[in-house]
């Protein structure tokens, strides 16, 4: 259970982070969210995918790290057999979340159920005297950072889903005896793309989308890089 | 271009018939291109649209993504709600002692009666040992426990069990003609109708208005309500009462407040018998819509403001209730010559199984589908346009005053006078009689734009218990292995959903706050 | 057991129209069980069941599925084959070289999104014909191909399919499932008198070798003599001469030349001087009639345009001349009895109705026959309501490919009088003038012809609308891509389909799988 909380300087006084923790808090995702800036990178190692927010409803991209629910084959005994990290794993225990739906401030939180946190002065201190420490600092910067880089990707979506070029597609992914079958994955579709009109095919360059949406489109043939990683 | 071509279409009115209709009118004919019919709506500036909370059928989401409208932006401008279908309270029986009966008309059955396989005669002989509108749909269970027809992740205008919507009235119109207005290339005057020009054939080709110049068309769709400024003053097509055969004459309605912003929202409407009628109760995002449809011969206005209070409790005091007077009946003719009427003009019946709205699409629909270009075609269109609407609106009829005259109530002289031989169309009665022997068959429903079909009819009849002896014919249902199969998988499918749905609130605050996407 | 109970069934008369009748309202009232409502059939040992060539509608795949007998073999004790619709031939006018079909299946529901229109104006390209443009049958059809492959399950198809059979053997199957696998008692007896009870209704049957034969509801199979419906309950017979001018049929039983000679897709039925000829090919014949007015043509002249259509072959065969009357009963429900086949109606068999109209009264006898005698009356009501509206509906569609003829001989010149048209069809053919065929035109469930049939036969003919609005119908590269689509499954289907032939040899040989 992740108990998400804004940092607070009094109540997590004595806090400190260990690094190196690995990644048992995603031990068992399938899907991973990844900002649209990190698609070329991820396509070398997983399948892109957009799926729902079971809360919201609404679209965010993802590496697909798993051939079923809970599983990530990607990370092994603290190791990521994996020559890409998605900018989110290396988050946590930091989320940045907006003030406010519109509003372009975030207040920093953390998962106060983190294993990488300590009471016990393990690792690098959250603060100084009341005062964030260059570690705290630096994350939580790159935490606001990522939360930017996600709405510009959520932006990205919006985009994507206008011109009707997604689709859903249930994956259905078979090697000798085992079946995998994943619902819920909507992905670039390569002939609704093709058939675009110029003139909305050139809105899509002129945003820079075409690098990310060919990204998107190579990306499923990670698929194989799965099962390989499944035996 | 010929004169004989018809090119300019006004509709007189606004409202939620008007608009609608403009939607439907300018989309299907494409009225942004300039060959194409162009559409004028005349609105009075004066006279306030009559808006109650209101309730529509599934047919609206087709119409309303037809028309290119986001379900989100819609439901969040009209403080929409999702409608699973209605609860029956005490229609079956006169309450006593405070214990109450209900049963719901929910929008799905699991199995199409009419097309799958028709599980009432094994209900019937006793294959399952739970209340009809239970036993045959898991939506009755749904709607019970407050639950969403979908979730936030089904797409827009996707359902997990079939809905439509409760929506205000006013503010549908205005969302409406802000979209046909400013997408769809509709005209839009604000302005009194004064007068009807009639030409030599007796086609109304002008109106004279408070504005400016003249509003000359070659077609002409009444939207003007009871008024009937054109099919009634102009055309002179008289009015059927109905009043003989459907008591109720007037309507009482309040507004009411939610006491928090957490109180569950229905996703039914609630239909409450009293004793001069019925209250209908509504749940929309912001507030209640409740009212108090009662025949003034039955009661007396005092009397029925008092019945109504008593209904919603505490919650009423200090809020004024709207007395609304209703004509129930419909035009002898729906189309003459150059103009049809839509909406109230053309008919109304009572609110009971909310058909108003759809009968405004499906007039607006064929209008659009076989909308003559040329005046020679008019007179088939007219011909077969009256023929349709007659049949749906007689069998509304039907429909509506079955559920007065299979009660057992009795216990005033409005339910008494309501089972009244007499006071049944004579259609309806040769129906009941056959259904006391065999359940309603698909053969009973043979005509293609039939508003009620099968399922509707099983849901009413054995949610208010009536009787029919298959005592006899036994014989005849020997598949009672797949009854029994399908009886149990409607129940897995009903746990399956409870588990899966949210309830109706946190759907309806999700939505307003996130909105569905489109795939 | 209250007298009121129907509990016993004599159907009277066997052919297609009984046994198909028996075979149904056994299966649906679980008649093999004691206890249950019995069926009785009688049927004369003297009068020889007429083999015709007959067409189905692809409704008969149910029905016989439903029935519980085996598609192969049906088809092996039938002769019979598979029919993917009718090709007419010369119907448009008398200029050599022209024909169109009346098919089964287009890919698209044209209630859904009607391409008509876009046909119409020419999308789909200029010189493509209608039935081309939206099915791939067509094609197939020209190609002598089969509705599916061996794989296909049974009852199944990969393009919509009714069959072609030898009614007579159908009749013999029909028989022999429904007394051994359904439970209908079989007196094989003549009907020497019917007697009534005081209300006016049916009481007995009278027989020459099994005395009298109670029951609680009848139905007249008897055929054009109508027996019970007719003779003894006195309801009138309506002739609609007037309106279908054909009076006679005279046909011919084709051998094929070799054993594997191709085998038909479709009914051909090709327009003469004074009627048409049918064209149907079973798997060890082909049955070909004519079906003509007496008033334009003599019997021997007649006898010589079949002999000339089929060739030398028909030198030393022998033609069989029927007459046939058109018309049907006032009413075909009467108290408890019920008239089904041609004892209630007959219309010429140029769109393959009399079978289905058979299945379609079963059915509905089926489904609505009361258990109580109290409860006949509304039966009777909605039956007769029912079937008034479906054999006019078929009178005006078979009505309309006359009228849409330009051929100028006096038998086609006489069927395009205004005083043999009926208003109903008058009146829809000037609206089709106007506008396109829209769904809102068949607004009856129980339409037998739907608005699809309609599109094929008037765009086929020839018959377009004044004027198409250009700037309605708007969905254009919706439509290029569903007549791309066509064009494509089409393709596929030729490359896929076996021929008629070839698939029926190897369902004698293997049969099809249930699955």
């Amino acid at each position: 259970m992740t108990t998400i909380v804004p940092l607070d300087s009094q109540k997590h006084q004595s806090l400190s982070l260990i690094s190196n923790a690995g990644y048992a808090h995603i031990q068992q995702s399938h899907l991973l969210p990844l900002t649209v800036h990190e698609f070329a990178m991820a396509a070398t190692n997983f399948p892109i995918v957009f799926v729902k927010d079971a809360q919201t409803g609404q679209f965010k991209a993802c590496a697909l790290v798993g051939l079923k629910p809970e599983q990530n084959l990607f990370s092994k005994n603290s190791q990521w057999l994996g020559s890409y990290i998605p900018e989110f794993a290396k988050l946590h225990p930091f989320v940045a979340v907006k003030t406010e739906a519109n509003s372009d401030k975030y207040v920093i939180c953390i998962d106060e159920s983190s294993e990488s946190l300590s009471q016990k002065g393990e690792g690098d201190k959250l603060f100084n005297d009341s005062v964030a420490s260059e570690v705290l600092t630096q994350r939580g910067n790159a935490a606001v950072a990522w939360a930017q880089k996600s709405d510009l990707t959520d932006a990205f979506i919006r985009h994507l889903l206008e011109v009707e070029i997604i689709q859903s597609q249930s994956l259905s992914i078979s090697k000798e005896d085992q079946s995998y079958n994943l619902t819920g994955c909507y992905v670039v579709n390569e002939a609704a793309l093709n058939n675009l009109d110029p003139q909305v095919f050139m809105s899509l360059k002129d945003k820079g989308y075409l690098a990310p949406i060919y990204a998107a489109l190579l990306s499923l043939n990670q698929v194989g890089n799965l099962l390989k990683l499944a035996d | 271009m010929s004169s004989k071509t018809i090119n300019q279409v006004v509709i007189v009115g606004g409202g939620t018939a008007g608009w609608l209709t403009a939607a439907i009118l300018a989309t299907k004919l494409n009225c942004r291109d300039s060959k194409s019919v162009q559409i004028t709506l005349v609105e009075s500036p004066t006279i306030p649209i009559l808006g109650v909370g209101e309730g529509t059928w599934p047919t609206i989401r087709n119409t309303l993504q037809m028309i290119g409208i986001d379900e989100s932006e819609f439901m969040r401008e009209c403080d929409a709600t999702f409608k699973q279908g209605a609860e029956f309270v005490n229609w079956r029986d006169t309450p006593k002692d405070g214990e109450t009966h209900s049963y719901f008309h929910p929008l799905s059955a699991v199995f199409h009666s009419a097309y799958d396989f028709n599980l009432a005669p094994y209900w019937l002989l006793g294959s399952s040992p739970l209340p009809y509108d239970h036993a045959t749909t898991s939506q009755s269970r749904i709607s019970q426990l407050g639950l969403a027809p979908k979730k936030i992740t089904t797409p827009s205008y996707a359902a997990i069990q079939n809905y439509s919507y409760h929506l205000n009235a006013n503010k549908f119109a205005e969302f409406l003609k802000k979209h046909v207005t400013n997408k769809l290339g509709v005209k839009f005057i604000s302005a009194n109708v004064t007068q009807v020009h009639l030409d030599e054939e007796q086609h109304i080709n002008r109106l004279s208005t408070d504005i400016e110049q003249d509003i000359i068309g070659d077609f002409f769709v009444d939207c003007s309500g009871s008024k009937a400024l054109l099919i009634g003053d102009a055309l002179n097509v008289g009015w059927h009462s109905i009043d003989d055969v459907i008591f109720n004459d007037t309507a009482l309605a309040m507004q009411v407040p939610y006491p928090d912003e957490n109180t569950p929202i229905a996703s039914h409407t609630i239909a409450t018998a009293q004793e001069a009628g019925w209250t209908w109760d509504i749940g929309l995002h912001n507030r209640r819509g409740v009212g108090y449809v009662y025949s003034s011969r039955h009661t007396s206005d005092e009397r029925a403001e008092e019945v109504l209070r008593a209904y919603i409790g505490e919650e009423a005091e200090g809020i004024e209730a709207r007395k609304i007077p209703l004509n129930l009946g419909y035009r002898k003719q729906f189309w003459k010559g150059n103009c049809v009427a839509i909406g109230m003009s053309a008919a109304f019946v009572e609110p009971l199984e909310a058909s108003a709205i759809f009968l405004v699409e499906a007039a607006a629909n064929m209008l659009a589908d076989t909308f003559p270009r040329h005046k020679s075609s008019l007179g088939f269109v007219e011909s077969s346009f009256n023929k349709t609407f007659k049949l749906r609106w007689d069998k509304s009829i039907d429909f509506i005053k079955l559920h007065y005259c299979i009660s057992n109530r009795a216990d005033t002289a409005y339910w008494r006078d309501n089972v009244d031989p007499s006071s049944i169309p004579e259609s309806l009665k040769l129906k009941l009689e056959q259904w006391k022997y065999q359940p309603p068959t698909k053969y009973d429903f043979d005509y293609a734009f039939e508003p009620f079909v099968l399922d509707s009819y099983l849901f009413v009849l054995y949610g208010l218990g009536y009787s029919t002896n298959l005592a006899a014919d036994e014989s005849r249902y020997n598949d009672n292995k797949i009854a029994q199969a399908k009886f149990s998988e409607i129940n897995l499918l009903t746990q399956r959903l409870v588990d899966e749905l949210p309830t109706h609130r946190q759907l309806i605050d999700k939505v307003y706050q996130f909105g569905f996407q489109s795939i | 057991m209250s007298s009121d109970e129907i509990n016993t069934i004599v159907i009277v008369g066997g052919g297609t129209a009984g046994w198909l009748t028996a075979a149904n309202l056994a299966k649906s009232f679980n008649s093999k069980v004691p206890g249950n409502i019995k069926v009785k059939l009688i049927e004369s040992p003297d009068i020889p069941t007429i083999g015709v060539g007959e067409g189905t509608w692809p409704t008969m795949r149910a029905t016989l599925a439903r029935l519980g007998i085996k598609e192969s073999h049906f088809l092996a004790t039938c002769n019979a084959t598979f029919k993917q619709g009718t090709k007419f031939i010369g119907w448009q006018n008398d200029q050599h070289h022209n024909q169109y079909y009346h098919l089964f299946t287009s890919i698209f529901d044209p209630t859904q999104f009607n391409l008509a229109p876009y046909w119409l104006k020419g999308v789909a390209g200029q010189s493509v014909p209608y039935a081309s443009a939206v099915s791939a049958q067509s094609a197939l059809v020209e190609l002598g191909l089969a509705p599916k492959k061996i794989t296909t399950k049974e009852y199944e198809g990969i393009q919509n399919y009714a069959y072609h059979l030898d009614a007579g053997k159908f009749s013999e199957l029909l028989k022999e499932h429904s007394i051994h696998s359904l439970g209908v008692e079989f007196i094989s007896a003549n009907v020497t008198d019917v007697n009534l009870s005081s209300d006016g209704s049916i009481a007995n049957v009278q027989t020459d070798t099994h005395n009298k034969i109670e029951g609680d509801f009848f139905i007249d199979c008897t055929g054009f003599k109508s027996l019970l419906l007719g003779e003894a309950l006195g309801v009138g017979f309506t002739s609609i001469k007037d309106t279908l001018l054909t009076d006679h049929a005279v046909t011919i039983q084709v051998p094929y030349e070799h054993e594997d000679s191709p085998i038909n897709a479709c009914t051909h039925s090709t327009a003469q001087d004074a009627g048409w000829i049918w064209d149907i090919g079973l798997t060890n014949r082909r049955g070909v009639g004519y079906v003509y007015s007496s008033q334009h043509v003599s019997h021997e002249d007649a006898e010589a345009t079949l002999r000339q259509y089929i060739g030398d072959s028909a030198q030393r065969l022998t033609a069989r001349k029927i007459k046939i009357d058109l018309g049907y009963r006032n009413k075909f429900w009467h108290k408890n009895c019920v008239a089904v086949g041609l004892s209630a109606a007959f219309v010429e068999p140029l769109e393959a109705s009399a079978i289905f109209l058979i299945e379609a009264a079963s059915n509905m006898i089926a489904d609505q026959l009361p258990s109580s005698r109290q409860a006949l009356q509304f039966a009777e009501r909605k039956f007769n309501e029912s079937f008034m509206f479906r054999w006019s509906k078929t009178i005006d569609f078979i009505k309309m490919h006359y009228v849409l003829s330009d051929r100028k001989s006096p038998f086609w010149q006489d069927n395009k009088l205004s005083s043999t048209i009926p208003a109903s069809l008058k009146n829809a053919l000037a609206s089709w003038q106007e506008q396109s065929v829209s769904a809102y035109d068949f607004a009856h469930v129980y339409e037998p012809f739907p608005m699809e049939s309609y599109q094929y036969v008037l765009y086929g003919m020839g018959n377009k609308p004044k004027n198409i609005a250009a700037n309605r119908y708007t969905d254009i590269d919706k439509a290029k891509a569903q007549f791309a689509q066509v064009q494509k499954i089409t393709e596929h289907l030729i490359k896929d389909l076996p021929e008629q032939r070839a698939l029926l040899n190897k369902v004698a040989q293997y049969g099809f799988n249930t699955i």
